[in-house]
């Protein structure tokens, strides 16, 4: 056993905390990170030497540089990332569809409403005043300007979905490519025994992106490459991945795998929330809000047939309303044209004003199963903001719970200067002692020449 | 537990943002003195909120109606009282020919008859509002008038029977008129105008009023008296209508507030106790958030 040794250990032990210190300096660089994982550097004593029947220790020796991860933590977070961005969506687009009725204002259809339903009564008192008569076809006029840009309220809303949701779509599509060659990078890096820390953080960010945009399932592989599928649909993997594209109806909108591929099943995630405003909540409160109209038309038109005009003679059978087709609510064209069309009276004589009595009486009767026009009007409205209060809810209770999971992922997984400079200081200590082993190993020798 | 960096920040940052979406919360509805902005801020309090000033509105319409209609009674009642007045003076008259001191005057007497007839004529065509009160529902033109040869009276509208109603309640649809039909019958001759034109014209002529003549006429004055005592009735159904419609709009008003507006003392305190809770986030953050082992090494 000679002096050497002193020099061979001395000299991998500075190596090695020369490492460990490369480690600590590139932790402590990315500690502002967020998608950075502390990676930790795996020394170990190096393999013992047998001489003369002792066991003689070779020092301290690198292992590995490991990333520092919680699977467990990370897979929740996926999952939880997929419902927090369904409701997180879903409140900015139902907030987005609630804005469009103006509720609880005086812009509002029940307002509109109500004064369609006032001037009728006031024209019942007075059925030959002109400024009577206007008031009715202008509060009909505002109500229909209401109802009409509600409709188009929900079509831009619509539109504006389809145009974000075919960015996503391209979002999806060019992170796949990008996971792809990412999942072929670290199984390239990993067969010939490299490090790939910097990519599997790469790679988990690209998951982690893709989580918050739609329901997707990851497996990881024994090569640390990763196995994802949207909505059941395969859609990436080392070999290949899946491109999507957009399919496209008035009343639905889906995203299919390219070439006639499969239809993805969305229902988290923002794609889930676009898919699921899109296609089964605006249709819905429109559907609703249609059977409102549609009820208070069939209904004036109904009375205001039975009724004498004030013209000489007086006519029948004017319909207040042109029928209502779902979209746009409009004034027959004879009572715009001419006033004095709208048929207040039930006897033909110019001061009666039955009819419009029992046009305002639509207000307080039972005309829409089995409730009053504004009673459902304003079920469909609380209907509207209990979703989006519940999103708004859900919402919050996904930021808290993520918030949590994001805690416990910082907490094993983020770097901490305070941890990372004392063991700076450690190594450094270790490496001074290590050259201070070599620097008495020197003397030693220097002894042992001048002795000679 | 190991605490990292960002576990710090992410904390301090979450605690912070939370005391400012509250206050900015909170300040808007301090600002607009309104809890309910959107539907979603209390789903079942909006659409309460929108019933009951959908109530507000058609009982704010009741009492329009109860006004509009006791402007129009009033002005049937000061036409019933001109009829009485003048049906009274006529009486007299009437019991004054009969003395035989007034045989000289019969003309005079014609001449009073005469005067009071137009006055009843122009009552009886008394508008309100481009409305005839005693016209039924006819508003085309006055109801009453002379004949092309000014020697009867005859009625310029085809019908005067109709009946004007007016809702004053969810349940209560009042008749507000004395139609015509009712006040002076049919005006076929023997009506109290052309009965009025027969004892003028008889005296004109030096013929007294029968007993009978006198009867029509006093039958006339009970009936405009009752009709005042009736229009009298529905003026003062109308006034207790106004005041219970009254009642509910306050009643409606006191529920929509209570449902929609801010305490605003509440609230006050509310957002103080957020403000002292971000000034101490921002003073903790301050003095740990800065602070490393680098500081002491």
């Amino acid at each position: 056993m000679g002096l050497s040794r002193l020099f061979d250990i001395s000299s991998r032990s500075m190596a090695t905390y020369q490492r460990t210190m490369d480690v600590a300096s590139n932790n402590i660089a990315n500690a502002a990170n967020p998608d950075y994982r502390r990676q930790r550097a795996i020394v170990s004593t190096e393999n013992t030497q047998q001489s003369a029947g002792i066991t003689w220790g070779s020092g301290i020796k690198l292992d590995d540089i490991q990333r520092v991860r919680s699977s467990l933590t990370e897979n929740q977070i996926i999952n939880n990332n997929q419902n927090k961005s369904f409701f997180d969506r879903s409140s900015v687009l139902l907030g987005q569809v609630e804005n469009i009725y103006t509720e609880p204002t005086e812009l509002g259809i029940s307002s509109m409403l109500g004064q369609f339903f006032s001037s009728w009564s006031e024209l019942s008192a007075n059925p030959t005043s002109s400024a009577l008569r206007g008031n009715v076809v202008y509060s009909a006029q505002n109500l229909a300007a209401k109802v009409n840009e509600i409709n188009e309220g929900f079509q831009i809303v619509k539109s504006s979905i389809f145009y974000e949701f075919q960015d996503k779509v391209q979002d999806i599509n060019a992170t796949l490519s990008s996971l792809q060659s990412i999942n072929r990078q670290i199984s390239e890096a990993k067969a010939i025994g490299q490090n790939a820390n910097d990519l599997m953080d790469k790679r988990d960010l690209y998951v982690d992106n893709l989580s918050k945009l739609a329901d997707i399932t990851v497996n990881y592989e024994s090569d640390e490459t990763v196995n994802i599928s949207i909505g059941g649909v395969f859609a990436v993997n080392k070999g290949s991945y899946t491109t999507f594209q957009v399919e496209y109806t008035e009343d639905n909108l889906a995203m299919i795998a390219q070439n006639g591929g499969k239809s993805v099943n969305l229902t988290k995630g923002e794609m889930g929330a676009l898919a699921d405003t899109f296609n089964n909540k605006i249709p819905d409160y429109q559907a609703k809000l249609d059977s409102v109209i549609t009820q208070l038309v069939s209904s004036v038109n109904e009375i205001h047939k039975t009724g004498n005009d004030l013209g000489n003679p007086p006519q029948l059978g004017i319909n207040f309303f042109e029928e209502y087709n779902g979209k746009e609510l409009k004034i027959s064209s004879d009572i715009l044209n001419d006033y004095n069309k709208i048929a207040a009276s039930s006897d033909g004589t110019s001061g009666n004003g039955d009819i419009a009595i029992k046009i305002f009486e639509i207000s307080e009767a039972n005309v829409l199963d089995g409730a009053k026009l504004i009673d459902v009007y304003s079920s469909l409205i609380s209907e509207v903001g209990s979703q989006k209060q519940n999103a708004d809810r859900m919402n919050e209770a996904g930021a808290m719970v993520l918030a949590q999971l994001n805690n416990q992922k910082d907490s094993y997984s983020a770097v901490s200067i305070d941890e990372e400079m004392l063991n700076v200081m450690k190594y450094q200590k270790a490496y001074e002692a290590s050259a201070k082993l070599i620097q008495m190993a020197d003397e030693m020798l220097d002894t042992l020449i001048h002795m000679v | 537990m190991r605490v990292s960096d960002s576990m710090l920040q992410s904390n301090f940052l979450s605690n912070i943002n939370n005391s400012k979406e509250k206050m900015q919360k909170l300040q808007t509805q301090v600002a607009s003195n309104n809890k309910i902005s959107n539907p979603s801020d209390a789903p079942s309090g909006a659409a309460k909120v929108m019933r009951f000033k959908a109530s507000v509105s058609q009982t704010k319409d009741f009492i329009k109606n109860v006004d509009n209609s006791s402007a129009f009674l009033q002005e049937s009642m000061r036409g019933l009282e001109y009829i009485l007045d003048e049906t009274t003076k006529i009486l007299i008259d009437l019991t004054n020919v009969q003395n035989p001191q007034n045989d000289g005057n019969l003309k005079s007497f014609a001449e009073q008859i005469d005067a009071s007839l137009n006055i009843i004529l122009e009552s009886a065509n008394t508008e309100f509002n481009g409305q005839f009160v005693f016209g039924g529902t006819d508003d085309s033109t006055s109801p009453y008038g002379f004949t092309a040869d000014k020697s009867a009276i005859e009625l310029k509208v085809s019908d005067v029977s109709g009946d004007r109603k007016v809702k004053i309640s969810k349940n209560i649809t009042q008749k507000l008129n004395v139609t015509g039909s009712d006040l002076f019958g049919n005006i076929d001759g023997t009506d109290i105008f052309n009965k009025l034109i027969e004892i003028r014209d008889n005296l004109k002529n030096g013929i007294k009023p029968t007993d009978d003549d006198i009867k029509t006429i006093e039958d006339f004055s009970t009936s405009v008296r009752n009709h005042l005592s009736e229009a009298g009735n529905v003026a003062n159904k109308l006034d207790a209508s106004k005041e219970i419609l009254g009642n509910q709009v306050l009643t409606l008003e006191d529920l929509i507030s209570k449902e929609s507006e801010i305490d605003l003392a509440a609230a006050t305190i509310e957002l103080q106790n957020y403000d002292y809770s971000l000034q101490l986030s921002y003073k903790m953050s301050s003095m740990f958030l800065s602070k490393s082992i680098l500081d002491y090494i």
